[in-house]
């Protein structure tokens, strides 16, 4: 079931209905348990939603929750006594050798067979059929998350099955993102959601704004992208590799922050805070920036347990320490994506283009795009986030390779017709992806593109709403997976 | 709460309404084009054609008879109602579209049929889906669709619903309804017959092993209906199997099977079923054919003259 499907909505309508609606209807029954009854219906709709994209794999998601639930409260009971680490590290060692074991087994199978074949020694070794859980880097690092924050004391263990059995199954975070932190998420599960006007309809703006994103903007462009990266057998020019690179760097930006933009306007209408995924990355001044702005819950979370607890091991090498420990940052960012010599690469050229601003003493700075009267950035920051785009396009199309091969193939088609003019595919999709930016850049500050909580006017709000609905319309229908889903 | 649930009513009233004048503009716009299926199904709905003579079927109908042969030889009026890629079911369906436009019944319909004719085939998902969407608007096709073409209850009653997608289509209506001439498609048939002038494409990888046809028992009880249905209203019938390319029928494990059933079910209802597959000469030389299942212009020429002979020896129109 996708997020932007009508069957997701019919869903959205029913949950509304039941975790909002019943209740109200029912406000002079006294009943002090409604938060534990949206959590019941909150829950099973996230089951259910599992169940309908994934059947086989619920039980493992059911076993999972009660064995961290139990870690959990293991933890706690067990503070400052050595049993605590030692369930902290049963929970690290589980939930990360859950996603090893589905994700990587056969990566490991087959770079050790091809490493041993390098050297002679002929193996008949073969990929094992492995089905990976859908969601499985999501929900897992949510797992691992809990058990360190109560290890670290940053939240109690939750004593309530039903809360924490939410966080780990929030259905619109499943299958995509963001991967939120059970400190801020589960206290919102413990008292009755009231509904909240504002918040709602802003929740349904994002959901639309996110619509726009991933069926005009990314669906768009798939195509054209797909044409030349989908391991097919059409040639580009040099140019045309260029304008492919960064049509893919628009598709899955606005495929994936699509999906968190629909997950948090969802969110937003159960009266949940989901934590936020992106912010206006392309606008970024430098590389830490960027990371600063693109997949922030994920990036977050391999800071707060990677890269913090590294940096504190290297703390004695001290810059070179701390090039170390973002180095092994992004290789971890990279390879959770997908069990893929690229994605290793992707990850070490993303680690290393830290380098400079760490020597610089520049990563923790955060600047602000600095804009002349006309409200464009000034030339100086335009230099910078242009510089800061190209490293990414380059970052997106290692990611975008399947093979190290398929990469380097691209790379050799650079050397030809490099000046010519290129094949820019439709070029309605283009339109889209300026509209996109302008509105975005132009909305840089809010919560997302389509926050227009200020504007007054009743019938220009529809109208802009209706203009979205109809260019949906109008380009919407040939629909492609979200590009997440898979990781 | 209340506040919300009133404007999101609101918001889906106005959105449905102006989705429902889209959609009007959009199936306007589709009726006044001229390409192929539309102006076939303009013909049919509009009730501007009254033929004395009715073939019906899928593409096979439509490259392989030529109207102005029979028309010339016949002496009579001819149009080919056909549906490319899509079996039997679609054919009754357009006969049954064609007694509802028309009051005046044809005295002899062509029904030709193919090896693939006794299955279903789902509108929805077929490479020629597109030629529905107008439709829509005709209760009785709607029911047709919902219940044998895949089309849910979306498909039918929400506004713009069955468009979503169809990028060509919608830009087509919305151009056409605005009266733009030059996207109204140019006229690709002549009374339904589209000749094909283009040498044989069948490669071989077209025969890459056998296969059999379905034989759908609702489908065969369709067809026998239909032929009741006409025997009744006194129109002829004559079943005909147009020429296909003689590689193509040895692939169908079960071809003679099907066509025990057509001429089982024409003999039972008084009919003629004639044949013009191998080992039919026309059916025996590739040269014949465009593609495996239809004949070239040239020889749908010839297969006309042959076939209007037959008609004119033994029936009088």
């Amino acid at each position: 079931m996708a997020i932007n499907s009508l069957s997701f909505l019919v869903l959205i309508v029913a949950v509304f209905v039941l975790y909002y609606i019943v209740p109200s209807l029912l406000g002079h029954v006294q009943f002090k348990q409604w938060s534990t009854y949206q959590n019941i219906v909150l829950l099973l709709a996230s089951y259910f939603f599992y169940a309908y994209t994934d059947l086989l794999m619920l039980p493992l998601l059911l076993v999972v929750t009660v064995v961290f639930y139990f870690i959990g409260i293991g933890i706690e009971r067990h503070e400052d006594h050595p049993l605590a680490d030692r369930l902290l590290l049963l929970g690290i060692v589980l939930g990360v050798g859950m996603l090893v074991y589905f994700k990587y087994t056969n990566f490991f199978i087959q770079s050790f067979a091809n490493l041993l074949n390098c050297c002679g020694l002929h193996t008949s070794w073969h990929s094992l059929r492995i089905i990976v859980p859908l969601g499985i880097s999501f929900f897992t690092f949510r797992l691992v998350s809990y058990v360190i924050e109560v290890h670290r004391g940053m939240m109690s263990a939750s004593r309530d099955i039903l809360a924490f059995a939410t966080y780990v199954a929030f259905f619109p975070c499943m299958l995509s993102g963001p991967i939120d932190r059970p400190n801020v998420f589960i206290p919102q599960l413990g008292s009755r959601r009231q509904f909240q006007y504002p918040v709602a309809t802003d929740g349904l703006r994002q959901i639309l704004w996110g619509l726009f994103k991933k069926m005009v903007v990314a669906d768009g462009l798939a195509q054209y992208v797909d044409l030349y990266l989908g391991g097919g057998s059409v040639a580009a020019s040099g140019s045309t590799t260029i304008v492919v690179a960064l049509a893919y760097t628009f598709q899955i930006y606005a495929d994936f922050s699509g999906y968190s933009d629909m997950a948090i306007g969802v969110g937003k209408l159960l009266g949940l805070k989901v934590a936020k995924n992106f912010n206006y990355p392309f606008f970024a001044l430098n590389i830490a920036d960027f990371w600063r702005r693109w997949h922030m819950s994920l990036t977050t979370w391999v800071t707060d347990y990677v890269f913090t607890p590294l940096c504190f091991t290297f703390r004695k090498n001290r810059q070179w320490g701390m090039i170390a420990a973002i180095v092994i940052n992004f290789l971890i960012v990279g390879l959770w994506h997908g069990a893929s010599w690229n994605y290793v690469i992707y990850g070490l050229y993303h680690g290393l283009l830290f380098v400079p601003l760490i020597l610089m003493g520049k990563m923790g700075v955060a600047d602000e795009v600095q804009t002349n009267r006309l409200g464009l950035p000034r030339l100086k920051d335009f230099g910078r986030m242009l510089l800061t785009f190209v490293l990414v396009v380059f970052g997106m199309l290692i990611f975008r390779c399947t093979t190290v091969g398929q990469f380097t193939h691209e790379l050799s088609t650079l050397r030809h017709g490099l000046f010519t003019f290129p094949d820019i595919g439709a070029a309605v999709n283009w339109l889209f992806v300026v509209a996109m930016l302008m509105v975005e850049w132009l909305h840089r500050r809010r919560d997302h593109g389509l926050d227009l909580s200020d504007m007054r006017s009743t019938p220009l709000r529809w109208g802009i709403y209706l203009l979205i609905i109809l260019v949906v319309f109008l380009n919407g229908g040939e629909t492609t997976g979200f590009i997440y889903q898979v990781f | 709460m209340r506040q919300f649930i009133t404007k999101i009513v609101l918001f889906v009233i106005v959105a449905v309404v102006l989705g429902a004048a889209l959609d009007w503009a959009i199936t306007t716009g589709l009726h006044h084009r001229t390409d192929y299926v539309q102006e076939v199904w303009n013909d049919v709905m509009d009730s501007t054609v009254a033929p004395d003579l009715v073939v019906l079927g899928n593409c096979v109908a439509a490259h392989d008879h030529n109207p102005q042969i029979l028309d010339s030889i016949l002496g009579t009026d001819s149009y080919v109602f056909a549906m490319s890629n899509l079996t039997f079911p679609y054919h009754y369906f357009m006969w049954n579209m064609l007694r509802k436009y028309h009051t005046h019944d044809p005295k002899l319909v062509v029904l030709a049929l193919d090896y693939s004719d006794m299955s279903y085939r789902e509108a929805k998902t077929n490479m020629e889906n597109e030629q529905f969407l107008a439709l829509m608007c005709d209760r009785d096709a709607r029911r047709f669709l919902r219940q044998y073409g895949g089309y849910s209850w979306l498909d039918a009653y929400v506004p713009c619903y069955r468009y979503f997608g169809h990028h060509k289509r919608i830009k087509y209506g919305i151009y056409n309804f605005l009266g733009l001439k030059r996207y109204a498609g140019t006229p690709e048939h002549y009374k339904g017959y589209q000749g094909l002038d283009c040498p044989y494409n069948g490669h071989d990888e077209w025969f890459d092993g056998d296969f059999e046809q379905p034989i759908e028992q609702p489908v065969v009880a369709m067809l026998d209906t239909f032929l009741m249905d006409c025997n009744k209203s006194g129109v002829e019938v004559l079943m005909v199997l147009p020429p296909i390319v003689y590689e193509l029928s040895d692939r169908v494990v079960n071809e003679a099977e099907v066509y025990r059933v057509y001429d089982s079910l024409a003999s039972a209802h008084r009919f003629e079923c004639v044949h013009y597959v191998a080992p039919h000469w026309l059916s025996m030389d590739t040269n014949h054919f465009e593609s495996p299942n239809h004949l070239n212009k040239q020889m749908s020429d010839v297969y006309t003259t042959y076939l209007a002979h037959y008609i004119a020896t033994h029936y009088s129109l």
